[in-house]
């Protein structure tokens, strides 16, 4: 007789599975005990010490609770509210540029036949570059004055006869720093898209083929639905980095000029380094959470309604 | 078995996640190596005295122009129960964020403040009072270190000695001078003959690239010459940057950019062009820069020059400005408020700016402790730069009238850095000046108020 159980009665479970269980449980510990001291209880204290006033030069029980004062400062400080306008610039920018070339890139090396290697290692290169090498060299391509390698070719070729001032501009100083950093991750993002793109099934693309798909039908209709999670994996990695941008706009830049570049990690290292407000960076830093979060969750949802 | 294996390897594995993360290291710094031994430098364990039965103190001690590793040394001899380390950083424009973070955590024991910077450090609260310190060791401060006191000082208390002080010249390359025909800048100049001067070199230089004169990014350096005559604070001690003293100053920075009399603010800062490798490379005919381009002239492997360097007062802002002039800004050691050990970290202060002024001299910094002062110190100080003891005079010379640039009043740092960050797009062409003076007013005033 087939032995049903009512809906809702938990199945017992076998000592076998209770041991396996407990064994991968012990084995988690040391992530979640890493991720619990250096992620989950900085997360913590961080928004704690947003509701506080800290200066780290005095002593700890000079702490004074601030209440939601430093929230609301925060909607009348301009460097932090261009702060986030520019963060939200560099995302929009940054992120589809740098998977659209990804993309290219890997669709590239996938289809080549010869120069493979050295091809995906000139592409990977930039990456694993230092930033302060990175920024060095950008700094001299994008020279302001018409004798800069990039604003040559923009005065020879194309006859600009005012070109950009790119790094000590407020107009272009944005645009410079996204073009460098788009440049400088691309390669990491190419890897990722390009390794999923080796495993997609053939025989899918020989069947489109033999019902006469083009090149490019092939591409849209079968390479992008098939790489979807790949992409969103790499959309999301690229908005949080986005994000976190720091590097290069303090080396380049320092935020300058006045707060054409300043991003909100930059105003958090500014008010923490430099003004020693502890209370206040937190403060920042937990809305530079809340944007990421926010931001990743909408993404999650458009990739599961895209799923469904 | 199964059990214990998975246990014993959960256990390594949390372990080496712990250590990983530990801080088995000393900070990113590099010890000074003396030339027998690449460790941070130790007094023999041998040569403890009674006094010393105890276990002696260490105390660390950073800066970013060391002297010699043998006055340490000598130190440590004289004081068996202090053992110094010393760790040199980097002159970089982020080495007071680093030592405020290393002083915050309790890693530093003595350190210099520089620029101005030191004011917002004891408003904060970062700094030892020395008060106690120095009465204990009957230091007189007055005597001792005159008007460079006053950098040390927050209200009536000193929360640091004076250490060295940065003494702007006007250099000028005399092969650059004579070749152009232009005569040697004297005494007696003003600004109007500065500016003449530095346009007929940059006329002459045009086809080689060289300028007449050179102003470098740092904070408030357009304000060398409007320093003589302008205050930075109004009669009821507010923002007073829209004094027309500062403002031709603003103006005159952007005035020499643009007629192409000195490389510009945005060509500078798009190149990392610094005074000393620009000057020494012979690519200005004279420059205003700190006494510690008398240094860099002793490096001569870094910067390599075969000139001969003259050096004159700095230019008078006009005709109703006398006397010979000079700016200045002083740099102090502290003892910061985290140091465990201050009486030691105050007796090695002592030590090394008391009894040991012609050792930094001879790192081609002007040393604060007047008493020390004389011809011998001057020699030294001099030595191995090509410039002769009576051109350096002019450092150590009491008759000069030295003014500073720098914003010593209430909340002074942060003036000086709202300045830095609002001048900026005007000096880039972006601005008009009128804009920025209200910007700056605006900010300042609001900090001060």
């Amino acid at each position: 007789m087939l032995r049903t159980d009512p809906p809702g009665a938990r199945r017992p479970r076998s000592s076998i599975l209770v041991r396996e269980e407990r064994t991968a449980y012990w084995f988690l510990l040391p992530s979640v005990l890493g991720t619990a001291i250096f992620v989950l209880i900085p997360i913590v204290i961080s928004l704690l010490l947003g509701f506080t006033n800290w200066n780290p030069m005095r002593s700890v029980s000079d702490v004074s609770f601030a209440g939601v004062g430093n929230f609301r400062q925060i909607l009348s400080d301009e460097r932090v509210l261009t702060a986030i306008v520019n963060n939200l610039k560099y995302t929009i920018c940054y992120v589809p540029l740098t998977i659209a070339i990804a993309l290219l890139l890997a669709s590239l090396l996938n289809k080549l036949v010869f120069g493979k290697l050295p091809l995906r290692m000139m592409v990977f290169m930039p990456y694993i570059s230092s930033m302060v090498s990175v920024a060095v060299v950008w700094m001299i391509l994008f020279y302001p004055s018409a004798t800069g390698p990039i604003n040559s070719i923009l005065v020879n070729l194309f006859h600009m006869s005012d070109p950009p001032k790119w790094f000590t501009s407020s107009e272009y100083a944005m645009a410079g720093i996204i073009i460098m950093s788009v440049w400088h991750d691309m390669g990491y993002y190419t890897i990722i898209i390009l390794a999923n793109m080796q495993g997609l099934p053939a025989e899918v693309y020989e069947s489109a083929a033999l019902d006469g798909a083009s090149r490019m039908q092939s591409f849209w209709r079968l390479t992008i639905p098939m790489l979807r999670s790949t992409l969103f994996l790499c959309i999301t990695l690229a908005t949080i980095n986005s994000f976190k941008v720091f590097d290069q706009i303090n080396i380049i830049t320092e935020g300058g000029p006045r707060y054409s570049t300043t991003v909100l990690v930059q105003a958090i290292y500014y008010y923490a380094f430099k003004e020693f407000k502890f209370g206040y960076a937190s403060a920042i830093a937990v809305v530079l959470f809340l944007l990421v979060f926010l931001v990743t969750m909408v993404q999650r949802r458009i990739e599961k309604k895209l799923e469904d | 078995m199964k059990r214990v294996l998975s246990i014993l390897l959960t256990v390594v594995m949390t372990l080496s996640l712990l250590s990983a993360c530990g801080d088995g290291q000393k900070p990113s710094q590099t010890p000074t190596q003396t030339p027998a031994d690449s460790q941070p430098s130790q007094s023999d364990p041998g040569q403890s005295t009674d006094k010393t039965a105890a276990e002696p103190v260490t105390i660390r001690y950073y800066d970013w122009d060391m002297v010699d590793s043998a006055i340490i040394d000598a130190f440590m001899k004289d004081n068996p129960d202090i053992v110094v380390e010393t760790y040199d950083i980097s002159a970089n424009s982020d080495r007071t964020t680093q030592l405020d973070i290393l002083a915050m955590s309790g890693e530093v024991d003595v350190m210099p403040l520089a620029d101005g910077d030191q004011f917002t450090r004891f408003e904060q609260g970062m700094m030892a009072n020395l008060d106690e310190l120095i009465a204990q060791y009957g230091l007189d401060m007055e005597a001792s270190f005159g008007d460079y006191a006053a950098w040390a000082k927050m209200g009536e208390s000193y929360y640091g000695i004076p250490y060295r002080t940065t003494k702007n010249a006007l250099y000028y390359n005399k092969e650059i001078f004579d070749k152009a025909g232009v005569d040697y800048p004297t005494d007696q100049w003003t600004l109007d003959d500065y500016t003449d001067a530095a346009a007929k070199i940059s006329a002459w230089g045009k086809n080689d690239g060289i300028f007449g004169t050179y102003s470098h990014t740092y904070a408030n350096e357009w304000a060398v010459i409007s320093a003589q005559a302008g205050d930075w604070y109004t009669a009821d001690g507010l923002c007073n940057i829209k004094d027309s003293v500062w403002a031709d100053g603003l103006k005159r920075r952007v005035d020499l950019d643009s007629q192409g009399l000195q490389m510009s603010y945005s060509e500078i800062k798009a190149s990392g062009t610094v005074i000393n490798s620009s000057f020494l490379g012979g690519k200005e005919g004279m420059v205003m820069a700190g006494s510690w381009l008398v240094r860099d002239m002793k490096k001569t492997d870094k910067f390599p020059f075969d000139f001969e360097v003259g050096i004159a007062p700095i230019p008078r802002l006009d005709s109703s400005v006398e006397g010979r002039r000079g700016n200045f800004s002083v740099s102090v050691l502290g003892v910061p408020e985290t140091c465990k050990n201050k009486e030691a970290a105050f007796r090695f202060i002592l030590y090394l700016e008391t009894q040991n002024a012609a050792a930094i001299a001879a790192t081609g910094n002007v040393p604060c402790y007047i008493p020390a002062y004389g011809d011998e110190l001057i020699e030294t100080f001099v030595a191995g730069s090509s410039l002769t003891a009576e051109q350096a005079e002019f450092f150590f010379d009491t008759s000069v009238i030295w003014t500073t640039n720098k914003i010593l009043g209430p909340q002074g740092a942060s003036y000086m850095s709202i300045i830095k960050e609002e001048v900026e797009p005007y000096f880039f062409g972006e601005a008009e000046l009128d804009a920025v003076l209200d910007n700056i007013e605006n900010r300042v005033n609001e900090i001060l108020r």
